[in-house]
């Protein structure tokens, strides 16, 4: 009897130790809220003075980072300075390449952090989880450059972005003066095809593409297709929104790919090498051109810094014009089930201030998307300037508008397909995986 | 008969230690399996709070699918292969280490070291052995003048490095538990064979082999299910590429659970591979028992 008591008492005390193990931080508990967002009509009340004052309540408030590296420790230390100035306790991380995979748990389990990094994806993937931000002040200091790629279609601002990305395709200035190509005269695909000729015939690599990291294809397509999809051509915008694509039409994408794989654009090893190796290739002035924005450039520089590099307007068909592709970059956005709603937008405000978006700039090498600070990127701006002339045509990120969420896995595979089975056998088998993809995210919608 | 009951009530208390581990593996593992099995029959995209039941659309789907079927040829090679591979050059090392030579402990010790790396680092490492530029195997070629390789491009001979990378790295497990069954030989039988006149060939197939059994059983096992469910090598080598070529059917699901946004496409993978991984298995587990040869 005594035996059994002691046993019974063993038992209690591991289960009692299993279970507050495995319970919830009352904070950190999860609102349970499922509620469809319907439009500014659920915005709750919120504080338009100037955020300037403490906020503090003793709780704190979760920020989860996509970056890595100088950028991630710059955004740091300023949501760190910030936190301090207004009194709120942040716990913030950086998971780095699981970043995607967790907030999808996160967001399945509907338990987020008060406020995450949207890389793009504010209105596509987090719509439903975010609060809408118009009624903040820097709402309206959001540049036209990228508030419609961060406003749904109800006109809800899903996050506030700090910078946003502009690019075109990157060159190294240097290889392409070897080459007796003059840069201002690549306007179309075919100009730029002569100008990879005459690269190869030095013996350099003119495209360099490390699509180990399969990514790489999908960055190239986010150029090349609405280059010759959907720039000029409202008809094929309007196919790939309302669902009734023609997926032959896009086997121009696929098959400029590949004969560029023929002719010896590409690098040898274009299916192995990762994005790495392409940094050091067009840094080191082995490789002419690079699919890759301006962080890109940052990259390169690492490996050389004496590197001459420069990014042009993406090539456009015959009777086109040149494109360049933006995007918001480093952007942020708040939980609508956050229990600490006001510390966390005086976050964000404290964010747009000009010191602030001037280091975060610096360090991503983007330009503010807040309109009312100005930043000095030194080489970069006057890239950007020549970038954003009255003869190119500024176009949105082509898969984030134009294809249904969840896509990008797909366009970056298909790139490895069609470069991993040359000639029509690699083209025919990426545009059905493309179809059967589009079609069933479609039915998902 | 009473003995035995005796012995029963005497021991039974102790079952209830049995409980915590029940629960930790009704929570963290059947109910996953039965949310796994629920989701299996949803579109659902894994983040979004709205989904639709599907019915076996999934499963029409994943039956159609070049991909799953490319995926699962590389299970099956990266499952058997690697414990064929791992499990010959196990018994050959087993038998060599169980010999009396000077440094034996070292040999053993250096054998099995790799078992306790990361096989995400693994690939890693590997990756640098065959990546196209800067690669050691190439820095090798070019030196004697040949051409470099781009090792890991096709998918054919990417499966392969990656079957025996991963063969390589755990050969240490199957080793060592070879070594133990070879210890656990009665010395009796080889002095009585080399008596007759029998060699050292003969005397390893009749007497070793049938004897090893009980060891080989454990060592398959643990191989086949560690190649089966192969995972961290092949994201660190080739990441699934190029396209779907080395991808196995963990990596598959891992691709359009998150990348992919099909959770319940991967979900129902998910139970494919999983009635796969028991039923090869139970196959291969059944044919050895039966091949047991018990000491008397």
């Amino acid at each position: 009897m005594k035996r059994k008591s002691i046993i019974l008492f063993i038992i209690i005390g591991m289960l009692a130790m299993m279970i507050a193990g495995c319970s919830n931080n009352p904070e950190e508990q999860a609102g349970s809220s499922t509620s469809q967002q319907t439009g500014s009509a659920e915005v709750k009340e919120a504080d338009n003075s100037e955020v300037s004052g403490q906020v503090g309540n003793g709780k704190s408030i979760e920020i989860m980072s996509c970056y890595a590296g100088v950028i991630e420790d710059t955004i740091g230390e300023q949501l760190q300075k910030i936190a301090d100035e207004i009194g709120v306790t942040i716990e913030y991380s950086a998971p780095g390449d699981s970043y995607e995979e967790l907030m999808k748990v996160r967001m399945a389990s509907n338990n987020l952090p008060d406020i995450w990094f949207t890389h793009g994806w504010a209105v596509a993937r987090y719509q439903e989880y975010l609060r809408p931000l118009n009624d903040q002040p820097f709402a309206e200091t959001i540049s036209s450059m990228v508030l419609p790629q961060v406003t749904d279609e109800d006109g809800n601002i899903c996050s506030l972005p700090i910078d946003y990305e502009i690019s075109g395709m990157l060159y190294n200035k240097t290889v392409l003066e070897e080459a007796g190509v003059n840069i201002d005269e690549i306007k179309t695909w075919e100009d730029f095809e002569a100008a990879c000729e005459k690269v190869k015939a030095i013996g350099k690599t003119a495209i360099f593409l490390g699509a180990k990291e399969n990514s790489r294809a999908g960055v190239l397509f986010n150029r090349l297709a609405p280059s010759l999809i959907t720039n000029d051509n409202p008809e094929n915008q309007q196919a790939l929104l309302n669902g009734t694509f023609d997926w032959q039409t896009y086997r121009p994408v696929f098959e400029t790919l590949d004969r560029w794989h023929e002719k010896g654009y590409i690098n040898q090893d274009c299916t192995t090498a990762d994005s790495m190796a392409g940094f050091q290739a067009i840094g080191s002035g082995e490789a002419a051109f690079l699919f890759d924005g301006p962080n890109g450039i940052i990259q390169a520089k690492n490996f050389a810094p004496d590197a001459q590099l420069g990014m042009f307007p993406i090539p456009a068909k015959e009777g086109s014009k040149p494109s360049v592709a933006t995007s918001e970059s480093m952007s942020l956005g708040v939980w609508k089930d956050c229990e600490n709603e006001e510390a966390a937008l005086a976050i964000l405000n404290k964010l747009t201030e000009p010191e602030v978006v001037k280091l975060i700039c610096s360090a991503t090498g983007s330009p503010s998307a807040v309109t009312t600070v100005t930043v000095d990127l030194g080489n970069l701006t006057q890239e950007y300037e020549a970038l954003s002339s009255a003869d190119t045509l500024i176009i949105p990120s082509f898969d984030r508008v134009y294809l249904p969420s969840g896509m990008w896995n797909d366009m970056c595979v298909s790139g490895v397909t069609v470069l991993s089975q040359p000639g029509e056998a690699g083209i025919d088998a990426a545009l059905k995986q493309m179809e059967t993809s589009y079609l069933d995210k479609i039915s998902q919608q | 008969m009473k003995r035995k009951k005796k012995l029963r009530s005497r021991y039974s208390s102790l079952n209830i230690f049995y409980i915590p581990m029940l629960l930790v593996f009704a929570v963290f593992v059947v109910y996953p399996f039965i949310q796994g099995i629920r989701i299996a029959f949803t579109n659902w995209n894994g983040y979004s709070q709205s989904w639709q039941y599907v019915g076996i659309a999934n499963f029409k789907r994943l039956f159609a699918d070049p991909n799953v079927a490319g995926a699962f040829k590389n299970t099956l090679i990266y499952g058997i292969g690697s414990t064929i591979v791992q499990n010959i050059l196990a018994l050959l090392l087993a038998l060599f280490i169980n010999l009396p030579f000077r440094g034996r402990t070292a040999v053993r010790t250096i054998i099995y070291m790799p078992v306790m790396i990361s096989g995400l680092i693994m690939g890693y490492i590997m990756y640098f052995l065959f990546q196209f530029r800067n690669g050691a195997l190439n820095d090798v070629f070019l030196l004697f003048g040949a051409e470099a390789v781009d090792w890991l491009a096709k998918g054919s001979r990417a499966t392969l490095i990656i079957m025996l990378v991963n063969s390589l790295q755990y050969i240490g497990t199957p080793m060592v538990i070879y070594l133990a069954g070879l210890q656990n030989i009665p010395k009796m039988y080889y002095e009585a064979a080399a008596m007759d006149g029998v060699d050292a060939f003969k005397a390893f197939r009749h007497i070793t082999l049938p004897l090893i059994i009980p060891a080989m059983i454990p060592a398959v096992m643990l191989n086949l299910i560690g190649g089966l469910k192969l995972y961290d090598v092949i994201i660190a080598l080739t990441g699934g590429g190029p396209g779907f070529a080395t991808q196995s059917l963990s990596t598959l699901i891992s691709n359009q659970y998150f990348a992919a946004q099909n959770a319940g496409y991967a979900s129902a993978i998910g139970i494919v591979m999983f009635i796969l991984i028991v039923g090869i298995s139970a196959v291969v587990f059944m044919v050895l028992n039966k091949r047991q040869v018990m000491m008397e």
